[in-house]
């Protein structure tokens, strides 16, 4: 059976408590101290780690490991600003060849929801990065949270990609096998690549849950299941944090992945990249995706925009597409989409425990002033430009 | 008889400088250790009123080494047990038989003093209160909110104990202040015969609405009928009491509240849009809702405005939402509660002050705006309505006119200053001077002089 892994990063911009009194003030809204600590301990706790192990199990394999990394620009910026050996470490692994990194919407954004002109500006600007970073140029989309409708593979299918992947939720996928390569309506070049949710959620989620009735589950038993997989390929994929952060060191996860993957090519399996999975198979059939889907626990977008603070945040900045850029200032545009990444809406859902702020409610409220500070720099940028225009005129 | 007679008339215009009235004022809050509303006011009408009267205060809670200028002050909590019991000796509390409902919890629990807050029944159906024990003057030193807790019962044992210390004041009259001191002055009156006057802040319609009834209500009714006059803060409450407790209106004195002077100062927006201010607890009663929807109205005819609803409440959460709902959220902005520093410095910024109250006795905030320089939008139904004669007045449910007022005030430059030079003329007449002058002249109404 052919099997492809792919893992996905990414770390919030949590922003400050931007209270009104900041407002015009000044322009720094997130918590860099804050971000830089939490990108510090999950480095340490997991991306190191993993990417050790990655590594290892690339050159004990001579190569026949092989997986995907969806990298988040954001991430890739703290890195940066913070850990400049995680870059380092991701570069290592690009350099064994083994590794396909896919292209996201860099700000892990929700702009192809809102703005499918941003949604393809921010696709290439990830894929100019990952170019620049590690010497390859992505050919498979991974949208935020595996956002996929008819209308977002045709927008892939327009970027030039190949490939794209979705989260096989049940309602979509109707009587279709989740292990084979679909195409959306009438969009024949880009291919949909379905991930296994049932196995993938097995590793994430249920390895670490008692009540799971094949708790405790063994690495072998695992490998045996994808042997006995059917179609083109299995498509495995979940947050990179599982690795030492959801699934800490204690739980054995490390341990887990160093048997599965040689177990798992001891069952004559072959490890592909999505690439390699796009090229090499046709798509067998047609799945018509008219409402976007997501890969949260209910498939839908409700995460991000059901209530009514998330559906205002996400019109005020969208409403702001327009001015920002006439003002043609790359520092703007930049703080703008950063205030584009889907956490900020998701901390603003109100069953969401897993937030930086007191409540969704703080969450709406920094942000909307910072958005507020936003729109007043904008528009004295605006003036500025006309005042400036006027004068040549004269 | 004829010849007091004649002594009192012949004396009358030389009282003020004869003899100065005695006065016992009971007060809740007071200032530094409880900075409500209510003691902010209890403070100027003191400091005010200890110009021209004796004023002794008696409070639940007070700091012994806190010193105020020109009257004294005791807090409950400072009290020894020793001294109540002596105080005690020999008297029965008899007024609370007259409060229809019970609310106290009517389980009394033993201790090593006794039973306390012991409440029985006589066969007639009436309350008998016990004697005053360790354990209620406890209510007092423990470090719980004033209002937290059994607040009946803190009522009732402050009653109890303001009785039996007025025994030992030389006073002419008592002046108690809100319900919750309202029973204590009734007990003063019926252990001393001394004329009470009772000062009616806030009541239980503006809190609660129209059919608010109950123990509070009850009390203040109560408290009222018991009075020899009434002090509301504004004619706009007196209303209330004439109307909805049925107070005979000719023992109605309104006194609008005064402000103290506040250190003025203007601060530069840090943005270009003109702010509207709303300030206060997030109840139904300041009408929060309404300035939701006039914001919303506002911003529908000019961009040029931003709006901040400052402090909090009850509806802190569901306002959020609304705003939202209303696609106001990036002009509409919530700072959640400030302290004073805070108010001062949104005050230096702001353009204009809305109050949308449902029913506001009186809205000294809207005064202290004033003295900002700040034009103000504020309700028909606050008694600030009546001092602030240059201020733009709606109903609070009229938000197209509320809405009307602000735009015209932010597009309006003429009018703008028109308004707030009107108010800064408004508000040199509201100092606490002469609202104690005025109630200084309800003391000799009552007494006779």
């Amino acid at each position: 059976m052919n099997i492809s892994l792919t893992f996905h990063a990414h770390q919030p911009n949590r922003l400050i408590a931007y209270d009104f009194f900041k407002i015009g003030e000044h322009a720094f809204y997130e918590d860099d101290m804050l971000n830089a600590q939490v990108l510090s301990q999950v480095t340490e706790r997991c991306y190191l780690p993993a990417n050790r192990l990655m590594r290892q199990l690339i050159e004990l394999s001579d190569g026949k490991f092989r997986f995907a990394l969806a990298l988040s620009g954001v991430i890739l910026e703290q890195a940066m600003h913070h850990r400049p050996d995680l870059l380092l470490s991701f570069r290592e692994l690009a350099d064994t060849g083994c590794v396909e990194f896919l292209a996201m919407p860099y700000y892990a954004s929700l702009a192809s929801l809102y703005s499918p002109g941003e949604f393809a500006e921010q696709v290439q600007e990830h894929i100019d990065l990952i170019e620049t970073l590690f010497g390859v140029r992505p050919t498979v989309l991974w949208n935020t949270g595996m956002l996929y409708s008819n209308a977002i593979a045709a927008q892939a299918l327009d970027m030039g990609m190949e490939g794209i992947m979705a989260d096989g939720n049940r309602q979509m996928m109707n009587n279709l096998h989740p292990n084979d390569l679909q195409c959306a309506p009438l969009i024949a070049n880009t291919k949909t690549i379905v991930r296994n949710r049932h196995l993938s959620n097995d590793l994430a989620n249920n390895r670490v849950d008692p009540s799971w009735t094949e708790y405790p589950l063994s690495p072998y038993t695992f490998a045996d299941w994808i042997t006995k997989q059917e179609g083109q390929v299995v498509n495995i994929s979940m947050d990179y944090e599982t690795l030492g952060e959801r699934q800490p060191d204690s739980t054995g996860v490390f341990e887990f992945w160093r048997t599965l993957i040689p177990a798992i090519l001891f069952g004559g399996n072959r490890f592909m990249t999505p690439g390699e999975i796009v090229r090499e198979f046709h798509s067998t059939g047609t799945i018509d995706c008219p409402q976007p889907t997501s890969c949260s626990t209910f498939g839908t977008t409700s995460q991000w925009n059901a209530n009514v603070m998330q559906q205002e945040a996400l019109k005020k900045i969208y409403d702001l597409e327009e001015p920002v850029k006439a003002s043609r200032d790359r520092n703007m545009i930049h703080v703008w989409r950063k205030l584009q990444s889907a956490d900020h809406f998701h901390y603003m859902e109100k069953s969401n425990g897993f937030t930086p702020y007191p409540s969704p409610y703080d969450a709406y409220i920094y942000y909307m002033n910072a958005l507020a500070d936003l729109q007043v720099r904008v528009k004295q940028e605006a003036d500025m430009i006309r005042a400036m225009e006027s004068k040549n005129l004269a | 008889m004829v010849a007091r007679r004649n002594r009192v008339s012949l004396n009358e215009n030389k009282t003020y400088a004869m003899r100065r009235i005695k006065v016992l004022e009971l007060g809740w809050e007071f200032p530094p250790l409880i900075n409500g509303g209510l003691g902010v006011a209890c403070m100027g009408i003191s400091k005010a009123l200890a110009k021209k009267v004796d004023l002794s205060v008696i409070v639940p809670k007070a700091t012994p080494d806190y010193h105020y200028e020109g009257f004294s002050l005791v807090g409950i909590n400072n009290l020894k047990y020793r001294q109540v019991e002596t105080l005690e000796s020999g008297y029965m509390y008899e007024s609370f038989s007259a409060v229809g409902h019970a609310p106290v919890n009517l389980q009394p629990y033993a201790s090593a003093e006794g039973t306390p807050g012991q409440i029985t029944f006589t066969r007639e159906g009436k309350l008998l209160f016990s004697k005053v024990h360790q354990a209620d003057l406890e209510l007092f030193t423990a470090h719980e909110d004033l209002y937290s807790g059994d607040l009946a019962r803190k009522v009732i044992e402050f009653s109890k104990i303001c009785a039996v210390m007025a025994r030992t004041y030389d006073f002419d009259l008592v002046h108690a202040h809100d319900w919750m001191t309202y029973l204590a002055g009734v007990e003063v009156k019926k252990a001393t015969g001394k004329p009470l006057v009772v000062h009616l802040h806030a009541s239980q319609f503006d809190r609660a609405g129209a059919d608010a009834r109950g123990w509070i209500y009850d009390i203040e009714k109560y408290g009222m009928e018991q009075a020899d006059a009434v002090i509301p803060v504004s004619k706009y409450t007196g209303t209330v009491a004439a109307g909805h407790y049925g107070i005979n209106p000719d023992k109605i004195f309104p006194v609008h509240n005064g402000a103290d002077p506040v250190h003025v100062f203007h601060s530069k927006k840090k943005f270009p849009e003109k702010l509207v201010l709303f300030l206060g607890r997030l109840t139904a009663q300041k009408g929060p809702e309404f300035f939701l929807q006039i914001a919303a109205k506002v911003l529908e005819q000019t961009k040029n405005v931003r709006f901040v609803m400052a402090g909090t409440g009850e509806k802190l959460r569901q306002l959020i939402e609304t705003g939202a709902f209303h696609g106001v959220g990036d002009r509409f902005h919530f700072t959640g509660f400030l302290d004073k520093k805070k108010v001062n410095e949104l005050l230096s910024l702001t353009d204009v002050y809305c109050m949308p109250s449902v029913s506001e006795p009186f809205g000294l905030s809207a005064l202290e705006a004033a003295q900002f320089n700040i034009p103000a939008v504020i309700s028909k139904q606050s008694g600030v309505a009546e001092v602030m004669k240059g201020a733009l007045k709606a109903d609070f449910w009229d938000v197209n006119m509320m809405a009307k007022h602000i735009v015209d005030l932010v597009t309006d430059e003429k009018l703008y200053k028109k308004v707030a030079e009107q108010s800064a003329q408004d508000i040199k007449n509201s100092n606490w001077d002469t609202a104690a002058d005025k109630m200084i002249r309800v003391y000799h109404h009552v007494l006779g002089w």
